[in-house]
């Protein structure tokens, strides 16, 4: 993969992170924001954004053929956007180590109609894993 | 010459006049700028619902929107197969001038244009759902498709062109086919839920 095919990827991931820190905020999936406070959420997405934007077209002049195409932009994005959210679920779940431990409502029908990220309004993507195992533990015995 | 030629004449003799306003047009032309933006709304409207139900109905509406995009990127390729005219800048000596000071030259044929068409696709899919969202994404639609006019790079009726089949092919795929391609939807809604990625 090239460097501009890198940066892009950057740029598309530190994006999406800012992006996924103001929709967590509007939500109120505590579980995916980095902060408590819906606001700190909202400014760091929008500073995240900014950055990721500033920092890809001021390092670079890319009004220039570049070695990725139509697909392959698809491609980038999609990774970038996966990445990011991946990151902030990780992160958040470090940050957030005590919504871990919270015990999440199961939907009576968890096996064919799973909450989703509607569980991370109560707990972090680890704590949702973890709530998980510990149900099929116990419906195993 | 396509109709309307006489327009990109006039419209490319203005590039130089102002060079903040041609900062500007050279970031909306950028092939990666509103792209992105673009893509960051329609992930905003994937994750950002408080209502579980809303937040279901935003996930569909992205999902038409970016099956359009793919469609409609289709309907390109099928109607480049027949190259209608060259581009602008190949035609008109002020079209070159203004790809040469905000563009670069491209490969495929001036009609119809590839960023108005997936632009208008994404901005009717979101319209479709969320009203806000698509009139947001239907300005930067039009943004980028004029500021590919403006640097010479597609006549009028080529952005006109690539606007109404991405409007066209985003209200089929809406409309038509997602409620025929059931449960496929649906069940791929659910393996993300799964996933915690819906």
């Amino acid at each position: 993969m090239g460097t501009t095919a890198i940066e892009y990827f950057s740029f598309v991931a530190i994006g999406s992170l800012g992006t996924i820190q103001i929709a967590a905020a509007c939500a109120g999936l505590k579980g995916l924001s980095f902060f408590s406070k819906p606001l700190a959420g909202y400014i760091f997405g929008v500073l995240a954004i900014i950055g990721a934007f500033c920092w890809f077209f001021a390092t670079e002049n890319r009004n220039t053929p570049s070695e990725i195409e139509g697909m392959q932009q698809v491609g980038i994005i999609l990774a970038g956007a996966m990445a990011a959210y991946v990151i902030t679920a990780a992160v958040s779940s470090l940050l957030k180590y005590r919504l871990s431990f919270q015990e999440t409502t199961p939907h009576p029908r968890q096996q064919t109609n799973p909450r989703g990220i509607e569980t991370l309004k109560e707990t972090t993507l680890i704590g949702a894993i973890r709530s998980i195992l510990k149900r099929k533990k116990h419906e195993g015995r | 010459m396509p109709p309307g030629a006489q327009m990109s004449a006039w419209v490319t003799q203005f590039v130089g006049s102002v060079p903040a306003f041609d900062d500007f047009m050279r970031l909306m032309v950028n092939d990666f700028f509103i792209p992105v933006t673009i893509c960051l709304i329609l992930l905003g409207l994937w994750v950002g619902h408080p209502d579980p139900t809303r937040r279901e109905h935003l996930q569909r509406t992205v999902i038409s929107a970016c099956i359009a995009i793919g469609a409609s990127s289709a309907v390109v390729e099928l109607i480049n197969l027949h190259q209608f005219w060259p581009r602008p800048y190949e035609l008109l000596h002020s079209a070159n001038q203004a790809m040469q000071a905000l563009h670069y030259p491209s490969l495929d044929p001036s009609f119809p244009s590839n960023v108005a068409t997936i632009s208008f696709a994404a901005a009717t899919g979101a319209w479709l759902g969320h009203r806000k969202a698509g009139i947001i994404l239907y300005v930067l639609a039009s943004i980028w498709a004029l500021s590919r006019f403006y640097a010479g790079m597609h006549f009028f009726v080529d952005i006109a062109g690539g606007a109404a089949i991405g409007v066209l092919t985003s209200l089929i795929t809406t409309k038509v086919l997602m409620p025929r391609i059931e449960p496929i939807p649906t069940l791929a809604l659910r393996l993300a839920r799964f996933l915690y990625i819906a």
